[in-house]
């Protein structure tokens, strides 16, 4: 096995351990996966998604999605789902890697009980350091970057582990493989 | 922070939380002056609504329970909830959700801030502190001076020992590293300001303070601290609490205010042992209790208790009549006077050791280093600790002219004392580990001494060289049995063992003990209390910081003795001896008494 495959299987199974939904295929598959997700959800809000990927969203389900970018926060905090990007994974803490330039796209990646986290052939590192080693990390002005270790929890009542506080309750990460970048 | 408030017209806060915020008393200063601050972790939010203070730098609402949760989210937010967690914390998802929303300004701490960059780390696992800066106009993060990192690989190392020593994961849910100024998708910039507390901080670079800067905040020494355990933060502690409360009270409230309640600690260094920085907690404490001690002199039972071995050697002078004198009705009246408590017994002393084992080659001894206990009191540890060494071949040579360890004078804040008979063990010790001697104790305070705080208060290159040429005399014995050279012989009586493992003895190696009496044949059952309460001669004290503490911190263990029925109670600490046999009724002897080595 190569390093990338070692790492993605600890991803996975990290993933199981925090209760991440991790869904892997093609483009079709996941493309099939990301549309029953919109067609069940209320309501959806993208964040930092390449346009080329929502905007094929918008054409069959415009009244139910909305670009970040293009709406309010009323509208942000009421959405049921959101649909994010990633291009980095860190397998021993089974996380992604979310970078948001706007406070809508912060706001949207929040707000809503749902996250779902999109990946193109993304970059899967061993831990924490070598990803902030591997100079990807770009914390530039008016970015914010995220490294998101599965759903938004708490243990402040008796020591006991409740899942979804401020931020969403459930995680999935749809790696998409083999296509061309 | 008010007047900045205001220019901004700001009315309502949303706040992640920040120790650094409530260091400074920030939110009843802006609550009366008419401001609105909500804080947004859970924990943080049920003690704001019940006026109350944290309690726990990680859990801060750890001392209440989920009734209390729902009763203040029913009196204070007039909330329909159950004392359900998974329903409190959706009603309180439910309501902090509106108080984000409508906040004009976002405060947060900061776990870290990049140089470089000019980045905000904020670690949280609600998710608050990454919501609150989204939304409103203004965001402040507010951060002592020593959070400044340079670059974002000092960063990486720091976030993940974070996350394993403060809740055991290998990352906090969300690790957000904000660049500001964050902006709006239609161009507007939400303003910055980064407000960085001296607070004392920078003085404490300068003094024996300045290892505690490297405090990452974790709580791992609060988790481990078996009186904090005991007592909780209210007691043990001000604003930050536990044995990195004492540090950082002093830094920023002086030590005056931390030795109100450093006599919590009872030194039994488990803080050092887990704290991920390596910060010494356990002697940086005993040099706050000197300054306390400095100002208001020592107490009688302090000044008996760091006389342990004048009074050893004085009573050794004729054992019977002392042990007739202890154990009479006369002696317990005497007790509080003393300062010491009425409950407790003088310990019996016998005819001091002075078996002169042949000084051999380095092959053939090992030093043995006793401390009081084995010398004075009970020669059958020091008998079997020669038999054992016979057994694996060696002599054990005992260097008459060494002095007690030294740890009362440490545990009472008497450094320079502590530091004398330092300098008097290392002067001796040195001269037979500079030829080549492996120097063993059987008592696992004095191991702690000789690794763990010598090299501390007198640093030198002898002193290193005694550290790494020290062990206790149950893990030569591993050592042996591990690479095959002897095995250890089925006992033949008494089958069945609980051992308890002193906290001294986990702050420096891994027990040997446990395995070795598995190893024997024994069924040990190993108790998972840390510490017995005793805390070196601490439980000797009389009321409530003392006795009174020692035997609360020991209930558990008690308790596990007095279920473990017919059997061998078996410790290698002789003061955990004493506390056992006070607090349960159960005498123990020490673990190489049930060894047998073959060759």
């Amino acid at each position: 096995m190569s390093h990338r495959s070692l790492h993605f299987a600890e991803f996975a199974e990290k993933c199981k351990e925090l209760g991440v939904e991790l869904v892997t295929g093609k483009e079709k598959a996941i493309s099939q996966k990301l549309i029953s997700q919109v067609q069940r959800s209320e309501f959806v809000i993208f964040a930092a998604l390449p346009p080329a990927i929502s905007n094929r969203f918008f054409v069959l389900y415009g009244n139910k999605c909305r670009e970040a970018n293009k709406t309010n926060l009323s509208t942000i905090a009421s959405a049921q789902t959101c649909i994010t990007y990633s291009t980095d994974l860190i397998a021993g803490s089974g996380s992604a890697v979310i970078v948001t330039n706007t406070l809508e796209e912060r706001q949207a990646t929040s707000l809503p009980p749902e996250l779902i986290v999109f990946c193109r052939n993304p970059k899967v590192h061993h831990n924490v350091s070598d990803f902030l080693a591997a100079g990807r990390a770009r914390l530039s002005p008016g970015s914010t970057l995220t490294i998101v270790s599965g759903p938004s929890r708490t243990a402040d009542i008796e020591q006991m582990l409740i899942k979804g506080v401020h931020g969403p309750k459930t995680v999935s990460v749809y790696v998409e493989e083999g296509a061309e970048n | 922070m008010v007047a900045l408030l205001r220019s901004h017209h700001v009315r309502r806060i949303v706040k992640s939380k920040s120790m650094t915020t409530e260091e400074i008393g920030l939110d009843d200063y802006l609550e009366r002056d008419g401001f609105e601050i909500v804080s947004t972790d859970l924990g943080e939010r049920a003690i704001q609504l019940a006026g109350d203070k944290p309690a726990h730098i990680v859990a801060p609402a750890i001392h209440f329970t989920r009734e209390d949760f729902a009763r203040l989210f029913r009196e204070k937010e007039g909330a329909q909830v159950s004392s359900d967690p998974e329903e409190i914390t959706k009603v309180a998802r439910t309501l902090l959700r509106a108080k984000f929303l409508r906040a004009e300004a976002a405060i947060s701490g900061a776990n870290l801030l990049i140089a470089e960059t000019g980045t905000v780390v904020l670690v949280t696992n609600e998710g608050n502190g990454r919501l609150g800066p989204s939304i409103p106009g203004l965001y402040i993060s507010v951060a002592g001076v020593e959070k400044i990192v340079r670059n974002t690989s000092d960063a990486s190392s720091i976030l993940e020992l974070l996350a394993r020593s403060a809740t055991g994961q290998s990352l906090t849910v969300y690790t957000t590293f904000t660049t500001p100024p964050q902006v709006g998708a239609d161009g507007h910039r939400q303003e910055f300001y980064l407000i960085l507390i001296d607070n004392g901080r920078l003085s404490a670079t300068k003094d024996f303070l300045a290892p505690a800067l490297k405090c990452i905040r974790c709580g791992a020494c609060l988790n481990t601290c078996p009186t904090f355990n005991c007592l909780g933060g209210h007691v043990f502690g001000d604003i930050y609490t536990g044995p990195m409360g004492i540090l950082w009270t002093s830094i920023t409230q002086g030590v005056d205010r931390a030795n109100e309640f450093s006599d919590l600690c009872i030194s039994c260094g488990l803080c050092s042992s887990v704290c991920p920085t390596e910060i010494p907690l356990a002697e940086i404490i005993s040099d706050v209790k000197s300054r306390g001690m400095n100002h208001r002199g020592r107490r009688i039972s302090e000044k008996l208790l760091t006389s342990v071995e004048k009074l050893d050697r004085a009573t050794c002078l004729s054992p019977p009549l002392w042990n007739k004198l202890s154990s009479s009705s006369l002696a317990s009246p005497v007790m509080p006077i003393l300062g010491l408590d009425r409950r407790r017994r003088a310990p019996g002393v016998a005819h001091p050791l002075k078996f002169l084992d042949n000084l051999g080659t380095p092959d053939t001894t090992l030093i043995y280093f006793s401390d009081v206990f084995a010398r004075y009191h009970n020669p059958a540890i020091a008998i079997h600790a020669k038999r054992v060494s016979n057994e694996l071949g060696h002599n054990l040579y005992f260097p008459t002219s060494q002095v007690e360890a030294g740890m009362p004078y440490l545990s009472y804040g008497m450094v320079q004392s502590a530091r004398r008979i330092a300098k008097k063990n290392i002067g001796l010790l040195w001269e037979y580990v500079n030829l080549g001697y492996r120097v063993v104790v059987t008592e696992p305070t004095a191991l702690y001494i000789l690794r763990e705080v010598y090299p501390r208060i007198s640093p030198s290159k002898e002193a290193d060289a005694i550290a790494s040429n020290s062990c206790s005399l149950g893990s030569l014995v591993l050592e042996a049995v591990d690479s095959g050279k002897c095995k250890l012989d089925k006992p033949s009586i008494g089958a069945k063992v609980f051992y308890h493992s002193p906290c001294h003895a986990r702050a420096v190696e891994k027990t040997p003990y446990s395995q070795l009496l598995k190893l024997s044949g024994y069924a040990v059952t190993e108790s998972d209390v840390t510490c017995c309460g005793m805390g070196g001669t601490f439980g000797y004290k009389k009321g409530a910081l003392g006795y009174d503490l020692s035997m609360v911190v020991g209930k558990e263990l008690f308790e596990q003795l007095k279920s473990f029925g017919e059997g061998i109670v078996t410790t290698d600490s002789s003061v955990c001896s004493i506390q056992m046999s006070d607090g349960a009724q159960k005498t123990s002897v020490h673990p190489l008494q049930l060894l047998k080595v073959m060759r």
